[in-house]
C-alpha cells in the first residue's frame, strides 16, 4: 500500500512541476511598422516636468573590455564612456556632427590644415580648465591607440596655436567629414587631461577624468561601473540633440551593472532593480511590449551583416564563386533567422539602411537577393568548383552574427555548396580570421554611419584583405566631400565597385532591442538611437 | 600534527608548479590571443601586431613563462590586461563573493542533507526515507540555471521578497549580504545536499548494523545520544569528505549560478579571463585554485584524526 502510495504521490509531483511550467507565448509578429524614428519614439504623452534625482539602473549583457573608450570599438564600453567623456564633436539625432566641445572650426584653403577652436571655461572632473594642450595631448594618444585611427593616418600632426586652439594638420585634403570621424562614438576620439593621455599605455587610463556631465566613481569589473552627476559641468547653450547639444544630468547617479544572462536581464527589469536593459531577445519583445510597466524599443540605425570574403587564398578568390554565393542567397531567409518579425530587419542592397541620408540601392540590382540556385551552379561549374569545402568562421558569442552564418550555410548546402562551419569564441575567431589558410569568409557587422568607415574592411588590411584602387579614389573623394548629396554619390559609386567586384557580400540589416521601464523619461527621444545617451533622461516618480 | 601539516604544504609545492606550467602551455597554444579581444573586431591587422609587441606577447613563450615564474615567486603575479588592476587584487576582490557563498551552502547544505540522511537511514523503506531520497535525486537532477530562473521568477519578481540578481558585501550590513546570497546559496545547495544526504545515510546504515550501537542500546544510552554521538561520528568521515570535496568545488567559482545571478566571484573571473585569454589572471586563479583544493583537502584530513581518533597522522 505505501509504495503505490509513494508512487501515486511521485506522478503527482511531476504532472505538478510540467503544470507549473507557463507555456511559452509564441511570439506574436509586431504589426508592420515604418522604421523610422516615429515608430520607435520614446516620449510619452505628457511627461510633464523633468525631475532632478534618483539613481539609475542599467543592465549591460556583457563585461566592458576596458573603460577606455578610445582604444576599443567593442561595446558595452561606449554606453558607459559617453557619461564620462566628450569628445570635440558628437552625433546629432541624424548622426550629423555637432559641436560637444568645439566651439568653432575651419580649414585652410587647400584642406590640409585645420583648426579647432574650444569651449572656454570647461572643467575636468578633477577641476582643471580644459585648455588645447589637453586636446592636442588626448588626440595624439587616440591616434597611438585607436582601432579606428588608420581612417586618420593622414594626419600628420597637432599643434596648439593658442590656450583653446589647436591645428591639425594632413598629409592630404580632409573635408568637413573629419568631424564626423572626430565625432564618431565607436573608439570616439574623447578628451581627457594631457597628464593622464600621456602616463596612460594602451588600454588603461591611469585615472577617469572627463568634462562629461557625470564622474566616475567605482568600476567593479565585471560587475558595475558607478558614475555621479557633476556638478560643475559647463553644458552647451542650446537644445539638446542627441549627444550633442545641452545635458541637463537630471538623474543624479548611474549605475551601469554587468547581467550576462538575458533572463536575469529582464527579470531585473520586471521586478524594478533596473530601469534599462540592453540586449532584448526578440522572444521577449511582444510580452514587453504588451506590458504598460515597460516599454521595448527598437534601436537605430540597424547593424549591417557582411560576408568578408578571402581573397587571399583558396577558392573565394574566384571571382565565380563568390557570384555563385551571391546568386544562392534568398536575403529575406537569413534576415528571418536572425530575427523572425520582419519589422527588425531590412532586406536592402545599399550598404546604408533605407533611414540613411546616403541610402542608395544603386549598384546592388540584379546582384543582391538574386535567390537564384539554379544560377549559383551554374557559376560553381564555371569557376571550377570542385566540392571543396567552404568553411564559415563564426562568432558563437553574437548571436546576430552567428545566425546568418547558419542561415547563410544552409542555403550554401541546398544550392550544392560543401559549406561548413567553424564556430569559435572571440579571441580564436580573431585569430583565426587573420589565417588565410583558416577560412573562406567570416560574417560580422554592425550599426554604421560613416562612409569613410567603410575604408577599414576594403582598405586591404582587414582581413580577407580585399582591396581596390578604385574603392582608395573614391575615398580620398569622400574625405573631401562637403554635402551629404556629394557622399551619397559617392557611395554610390563605391557600391557598384564592391557589388562588382563582389569584395564583400552584403547581407542586410537588422535591429538590436532594448527595454526601460515606464518610470524612465526620454523626452528627446535619445535611448532608440543606438549608444546608450543618459544625459537627459529622468525617472518619473 | 604540525609536522604533517607543514610536510602536506611542501608536496604541494611541485603539484602546483606542474598544473601552472602545463596550463601556461595550454592557454598560449590554444589559438587567439588577448589582443583581438581588446581592439574589437574591427581592428586593422596592422593594429593588431602593434599592440602584441607592446604587451610582450610576440617574445618566445619560454622567456614569457621565465619573466611569469621569477616573478611569481615573489608573489607577484602582474597585472590583468583587461581589468587594470594586479591579478592579485582581482582575485581578492572576487574571493570574498565565492567564498560567502561557499560557507553559506555548505552550512544550509549540512543543516538539511545530514538530518535527512539520518532520518532516511533510521526509518529506512519506509515513505519518508524514500521521499528524502527522492528529494536529492530532484536536487541533483535540476539543472542550476533553469532553478536559479525559477527561484528569481517566484522570489523576487512575484514575491518581491528578495532582489533579483547581485551581491552586496557584509560592510553593507548582514542581512543585505544574506538577502542578496539566499536565492544562489539555494540553488547550489539543492545539488550539494543531494550527494550528501545520501553519503550520511549510506555511512549511517553502514554504522547502525555494529556492536558497538547494540551495545550502547543495551547500555540505555538515550536514543540521541546513540545516533549523534556514537553512529554519526563513525560515519562523519566519509561525509565530510564529500563535504570537503562541495565546499572545494564551490570556492573554486560556480560559474552557472555566478551568471544567472550576476554575481562577480571566482567563477565569472576565471571563464572571462579564459575567454579572452587574460593569461595573468588565468595563471594567478590556476596557483589560488591548487592552494585552495590543498588547503581544504588539508583540514578534511586533519578533521578526520579529530572525529575519528583511530586515524592518526604522524
Amino acid at each position: 500500500m505505501n509504495r503505490r502510495l509513494f508512487t501515486i504521490f511521485t506522478w503527482l509531483l511531476v504532472v505538478s512541476l510540467l503544470a507549473a511550467c507557463s507555456p511559452i507565448p509564441p511570439s506574436a509578429p509586431v504589426a508592420e511598422q515604418p522604421s523610422d524614428s516615429a515608430s520607435t519614439s520614446t516620449e510619452t504623452s505628457d511627461p510633464g516636468e523633468p525631475q532632478r534625482g534618483g539613481t539609475l539602473f542599467v543592465g549591460l549583457m556583457q563585461s566592458l573590455q576596458t573603460l577606455d573608450p578610445q582604444s576599443t570599438t567593442a561595446h558595452p564600453t561606449p554606453h558607459v564612456a559617453l557619461t564620462i567623456w566628450e569628445g570635440l564633436f558628437a552625433f546629432g539625432k541624424n548622426f550629423e556632427p555637432v559641436p560637444e566641445l568645439a566651439e568653432s572650426w575651419s580649414s585652410s584653403d587647400d584642406q590640409m590644415t585645420w583648426t579647432i577652436n574650444i569651449r572656454q571655461g570647461v572643467k575636468f572632473h578633477n577641476g582643471k580648465e580644459l585648455t588645447a594642450e589637453d586636446v592636442k595631448a588626448s588626440l595624439e594618444r587616440w591616434l597611438l591607440v585607436s582601432p579606428r585611427a588608420s581612417g586618420l593616418k593622414i594626419m600628420t600632426g597637432i599643434d596648439v596655436v593658442g590656450p583653446y586652439s589647436v591645428q591639425l594638420n594632413f598629409s592630404e585634403p580632409i573635408g568637413d567629414v573629419l568631424r564626423r570621424l572626430l565625432a564618431d562614438d565607436g573608439s570616439k576620439a574623447v578628451i581627457m587631461p594631457k597628464e593622464i593621455a600621456e602616463a596612460s599605455p594602451q588600454n588603461n587610463l591611469t585615472e577617469i577624468v572627463g568634462t562629461g556631465p557625470y564622474q566616475f566613481v567605482e568600476y567593479r569589473p565585471d560587475e558595475l561601473v558607478r558614475v555621479v552627476r557633476f556638478e560643475d559641468y559647463q553644458p552647451i547653450d542650446g537644445p539638446s540633440n542627441y549627444q550633442g547639444g545641452m545635458k541637463n544630468a537630471y538623474v543624479d547617479e548611474i549605475v551601469f551593472m554587468i547581467v550576462p544572462e538575458s533572463s536575469t536581464r529582464i527579470a531585473g527589469l520586471e521586478q524594478g532593480d533596473l530601469h534599462i536593459i540592453l540586449g532584448l531577445p526578440e522572444t521577449e519583445f511582444p510580452r514587453i511590449q504588451a506590458d504598460d510597466q515597460m516599454e521595448a524599443i527598437v534601436l537605430q540605425p540597424p547593424g549591417y551583416l557582411w560576408m568578408f570574403f578571402n581573397h587571399q587564398q583558396g577558392p573565394m578568390t574566384n571571382i565565380k564563386l563568390r557570384q555563385a554565393v551571391m546568386a544562392a542567397l534568398d536575403m529575406e531567409i537569413v534576415l528571418r533567422q536572425i530575427k523572425s518579425d520582419p519589422a527588425m530587419w531590412q532586406a536592402f542592397g545599399g550598404l546604408f539602411p533605407p533611414s540613411s541620408s546616403y541610402s542608395t540601392a544603386e549598384g546592388s540590382e540584379g546582384i543582391y537577393n538574386q535567390k537564384d540556385p539554379a544560377k549559383a551552379q551554374q557559376l560553381m561549374q564555371e569557376a571550377g568548383y570542385n566540392n571543396e569545402p567552404i568553411r564559415i568562421l563564426a562568432l558563437q558569442t553574437e548571436e546576430a552574427l552567428y545566425r546568418a552564418c547558419v542561415a547563410v550555410a544552409e542555403q550554401l548546402n541546398e544550392a550544392g555548396f560543401n559549406a561548413e562551419l567553424l564556430v569559435y569564441d572571440l579571441a580564436t575567431w580573431v585569430a583565426k580570421r587573420a589565417e588565410p589558410t583558416e577560412y573562406e569568409f567570416f560574417i560580422t557587422g554592425g550599426p554604421n554611419t560613416n562612409p569613410l568607415n567603410l575604408a577599414t574592411p576594403v582598405g586591404g588590411t582587414f582581413p580577407g584583405g580585399y582591396s581596390s584602387d578604385r574603392a582608395t579614389e573614391i575615398f580620398a573623394q569622400m574625405r573631401v566631400a562637403t554635402t551629404d548629396e556629394e557622399l551619397k554619390v559617392l557611395v554610390a559609386d563605391l557600391q557598384k565597385v564592391v557589388y562588382e567586384d563582389v569584395g564583400i557580400g552584403h547581407l542586410g540589416f537588422q535591429h538590436q532591442l532594448m527595454a526601460i521601464r515606464s518610470e524612465v523619461q526620454d523626452p528627446n527621444s535619445a535611448l532608440p538611437l543606438g549608444v546608450l545617451t543618459l544625459h537627459n533622461v529622468w525617472l518619473q516618480d | 600534527m604540525t609536522t604533517y601539516a607543514l610536510r602536506r604544504l611542501l608536496h604541494t609545492v611541485p603539484a602546483v608548479f606542474i598544473v601552472v606550467t602545463l596550463i601556461f602551455i595550454l592557454t598560449h597554444v590554444v589559438p587567439g590571443d588577448p589582443v583581438g579581444v581588446l581592439l574589437g573586431p574591427y581592428a586593422d591587422q596592422e593594429r593588431i601586431e602593434e599592440t602584441r609587441e607592446r604587451m610582450g606577447l610576440d617574445r618566445p613563450l619560454w622567456v614569457q613563462y621565465v619573466d611569469w615564474l621569477s616573478h611569481a615567486v615573489r608573489g607577484d603575479f602582474g597585472d590583468s590586461f583587461f581589468l587594470g588592476r594586479p591579478v592579485s587584487q582581482a582575485i581578492l576582490e572576487a574571493f570574498p563573493v565565492t567564498f560567502s557563498l561557499a560557507i553559506l551552502s555548505i552550512t544550509l547544505t549540512v543543516l538539511v542533507a545530514v538530518p535527512l540522511g539520518i532520518i532516511s537511514a533510521l526509518k529506512r523503506n519506509t515513505m519518508t526515507a524514500n521521499a528524502t531520497m527522492a528529494f536529492s535525486v530532484l536536487g541533483i537532477s535540476i539543472p542550476d540555471f533553469w532553478l536559479g530562473f525559477l527561484l528569481i521568477m517566484l522570489f523576487a519578481v512575484n514575491l518581491g521578497w528578495l532582489p533579483t540578481f547581485g551581491y552586496k558585501p557584509l560592510s553593507e550590513g548582514f542581512w543585505t549580504w544574506l538577502r542578496y546570497l539566499a536565492l544562489p546559496v539555494i540553488t547550489i545547495s539543492l545539488s550539494q545536499m543531494a550527494l550528501v544526504a545520501r553519503m550520511t545515510r549510506a555511512g549511517m546504515l553502514e554504522v547502525l548494523d555494529k556492536d558497538y550501537i547494540r551495545t550502547a542500546h543495551a547500555k540505555g544510552l538515550p536514543m540521541s545520544r546513540v545516533i549523534l554521538v556514537h553512529a554519526l561520528r563513525n560515519a562523519f568521515v566519509s561525509i565530510l569528505t564529500v563535504i570537503g570535496l562541495s565546499f572545494a568545488i564551490v570556492l573554486g567559482g560556480a560559474l552557472i549560478v555566478e551568471t544567472v545571478f550576476a554575481l562577480p566571484g571566482m567563477g565569472r573571473l576565471v571563464v572571462a579571463a579564459a575567454t579572452r585569454r587574460d593569461y595573468p589572471v588565468i595563471q594567478g586563479v590556476v596557483v589560488y585554485l591548487a592552494l585552495v583544493y590543498m588547503l581544504v583537502n588539508l583540514v578534511v584530513d586533519i578533521a578526520y584524526g579529530w572525529i575519528n581518533p583511530r586515524i592518526r597522522y604522524e
